[in-house]
């Protein structure tokens, strides 16, 4: 359905996006994770037509935005990370305003927007200004907004954040909704949790590269084979640089180590069970042992294992 | 069809705002009020009917007599014996001595060759001199057409005197006494044309404000996320401010003149024009501005000053002709201004046109920067 090759864009001297390639699939709920400054919004802006192709194509339907940007975003909804609507006029009469640029008129107009606002639980609010309207209400607004028009694609930027867990559920489930009829979703979210539940395929991001793609199992399949231990010491380590941090680096068995708070997070080489030679290094360093934790680590560690990073920093 | 829809949103949404009929129609009608009403009493728009005196010229042919014939003759038509006798003085030396002595109130001196100009020798009554410049340019353009009309008729052969002075003793003389009479405008009229266009002039930061407050509430990039076009959603927004703006200058004009009695000697073409072309100009500034600046604070004070060194260099705030002679004819609302008072004084025609002609050039090059910049605005 969607098509993005050999995607550029830059930004002085800065690559933004870095000859991506992606493929979405008609129905699926696609997740696109990545850190802030991943170039997540930036291909985001470009697949909505809002900022220029450096190279590369997009290509909805065999479409290209480049060429024939009216009618390619005639199929597409954004819902953009920031509240994009109008404070002074009803609910119902901005999705009314944003309707009509797609092209709607009359009964067609009237039904579309009753069924947009009944989709994110609006209805008894439409008459109502945005301003009177807590943060999640106006996320919801801001999604009945782009999807009044029935897009083949809805893109969705971050939507859920800063509300409550109660406006989070409605939207995660109009979501599933809007998928199970049809809709086409990139999810776009730095909630784990949140696209792990709802996405069907997930593409993480990073410097302007997509460095892992696949189902969730799949990505899960990829990190398996390690295991986490989380070490907290009575002692606490205040830097990445302690003497015991190096030399559990430098050993065999511990592929990646992370500091959190006075924990020591380590990756460990499959099926590791000498512990006793981590306990070692740690008491040669004068370090004593209070807890520790042996788990298989999520999509966060994944996350992390990939770019190095928090994935909320 | 979107570019409507976008349209009259824009306009809907101001014409639902009361802040709109406050800050455009009610703040400018009582600023024309204070300082129509407070500056009646000063200098400049006393409207005191001048008597006219009946001055002595001095008249010295020199040699030219058909040309002082021809002068004579045209001082004796009834429009002009009104205001002066003609004592002939046989030599320049003897009208200036006359001059000094103010046995006579002014002083010509028609010189030997045709094609020199005629000297004028003014004398020490200010009212007197600025009539006597009325008439003779009264005689000289009467002269130049009767030349135009001979060389027209093939009979330039030979221009004699008798013919001329004939000719001149026929044509109507048109002199008019506007400029120190009551012709010139009151102070009501003065300052409901300079609110008028300064208030035509926040056209442009009320349109660039809108821009920056669509941007910082990102509806302008969910606009362009739909199928309009950039400059489908810039140019419809300019259209509805232009709506405005030409509906407020007419709210202005109908209340001024039926609450304060401003008369306005309206030719509604050429108003429409004017209004049109200084709002055109003012939106082109603000889009500019609204590419320029990202806050909305630093448009508003960047538009203030604009706004307001540009209307007091036009002596809208108060009259220094030296000033706006020499700064004020290089700003747009001294044009404008212009257009309006020509026709309160029922001006030539050609000086409204020429008013007109100013603006319009001032309309295509900030059109043409405006269209290089409305991309900007939404495309950063």
């Amino acid at each position: 359905m969607l098509t993005v090759h050999k995607l550029v864009k830059r930004f002085k001297q800065v690559i933004a996006v870095d000859h991506l390639d992606l493929y979405i699939e008609e129905g699926e709920v696609f997740g696109l994770l990545g850190p802030n400054g991943a170039g997540k919004s930036t291909l985001i802006q470009m697949i909505t037509g809002l900022l220029p192709i450096d190279s590369g194509t997009i290509k909805l339907d065999g479409q290209s935005i480049q060429e024939r940007p009216t009618e390619v975003k005639r199929h597409i909804g954004l819902v953009p990370q920031d509240i994009a609507v109008y404070e002074n006029i009803s609910a119902r009469k901005n999705v009314e305003f944003f309707a009509k640029l797609y092209g709607l008129r009359g009964k067609g107009l009237k039904e579309s927007v009753d069924e947009a606002l009944e989709r994110v639980g609006l209805m008894e609010r439409q008459h109502h200004l945005p301003s009177t309207f807590s943060g999640g209400m106006k996320r919801r607004l801001n999604i009945a907004c782009a999807i009044a028009h029935k897009p083949k694609l809805i893109i969705m930027d971050e939507p859920t954040v800063g509300i409550d867990p109660h406006s989070r559920n409605h939207i995660l489930e109009s979501v599933r909704k809007l998928n199970l009829d049809g809709s086409t979703i990139i999810y776009t979210s730095h909630y784990m949790e949140e696209v792990s539940a709802i996405a069907t395929r997930i593409g993480i991001m990073n410097e302007g590269k997509c460095i892992a793609l696949g189902t969730e199992a799949e990505l899960r399949q990829r990190i398996a084979s390690q295991e986490k231990l989380t070490i907290e010491t009575e002692e606490g380590v205040e830097s990445e640089h302690h003497p015991a941090i190096d030399e559990l680096k430098k050993s065999a068995i511990v592929l990646d180590v992370h500091l959190e708070g006075n924990q020591l997070e380590l990756m460990l080489s499959p099926h590791y069970d000498r512990l006793q030679d981590i306990l070692f290094i740690l008491a040669k360093h004068g370090l004593s042992v209070l807890t520790l934790k042996r788990e298989t680590p999520d999509l966060e560690h994944l996350f992390l294992s990939l770019t190095g990073r928090q994935l909320r920093d | 069809m979107r570019f409507w829809h976008i349209f009259w949103h824009e306009l809907s949404y101001w014409l639902k705002e009361r802040s709109t009929y406050v800050q455009f129609i009610l703040v400018p009608l009582i600023m024309i009020f204070v300082l129509g009403s407070s500056l009646a009493g000063s200098e400049v728009f006393k409207q005191e009917d001048v008597i006219l005196p009946v001055a002595t010229v001095g008249l010295v042919g020199e040699g030219n007599e058909s040309m002082a014939q021809a002068f004579t003759q045209f001082s004796r038509h009834e429009e002009v014996s009104r205001y002066i006798t003609i004592e002939q003085i046989s030599t320049s030396a003897a009208l200036a001595e006359q001059l000094r002595l103010q046995q006579v109130d002014y002083g010509i001196v028609i010189p030997k060759q045709e094609e020199a100009s005629i000297q004028l020798l003014q004398g020490s009554n200010h009212v007197i001199n600025l009539m006597m410049t009325s008439i003779v340019n009264e005689f000289a353009s009467a002269s130049a057409m009767h030349a135009l009309k001979l060389e027209a008729d093939h009979t330039v052969e030979d221009t004699s005197g008798e013919e001329q002075g004939t000719s001149l003793q026929d044509s109507e003389p048109l002199v008019s006494m506007g400029l120190i009479s009551s012709e010139s405008v009151t102070a009501m009229q003065y300052y409901a044309v300079s609110i008028l266009i300064m208030f035509l002039l926040y056209a442009g930061l009320r349109f660039g404000s809108a821009l920056l407050v669509e941007e910082r509430s990102y509806t302008l990039k969910r606009m362009q996320s739909t199928p309009a076009r950039p400059r489908e959603i810039i140019y419809a927004m300019m259209l509805a401010h232009f709506i405005l703006s030409l509906l407020q200058a007419g709210c202005m004009i109908v209340i001024s003149a039926v609450v304060y009695g401003v008369n306005w000697h309206l030719h509604l073409g050429t108003v429409v024009i004017a209004c049109g072309f200084v709002t055109l100009c003012s939106l082109c500034i603000g889009l500019i501005g609204a590419a320029w600046f990202r806050q909305s604070k630093t448009l508003h004070t960047f538009m203030q000053t604009i706004i307001i060194a540009m209307v007091a260099a036009s002596g809208g705030y108060v009259l220094i002709p030296e000033f706006q002679q020499a700064a004020g004819v290089y700003t747009l609302p001294y044009w404008g201004m212009q257009i309006f008072y020509n026709q309160m004084l029922n001006a030539a025609p050609a000086a409204t046109q020429h008013g007109l002609g100013i603006l319009a050039l001032w309309a295509i090059i900030l059109g043409g920067l405006s269209l290089y910049f409305s991309k900007k605005v939404v495309t950063r």
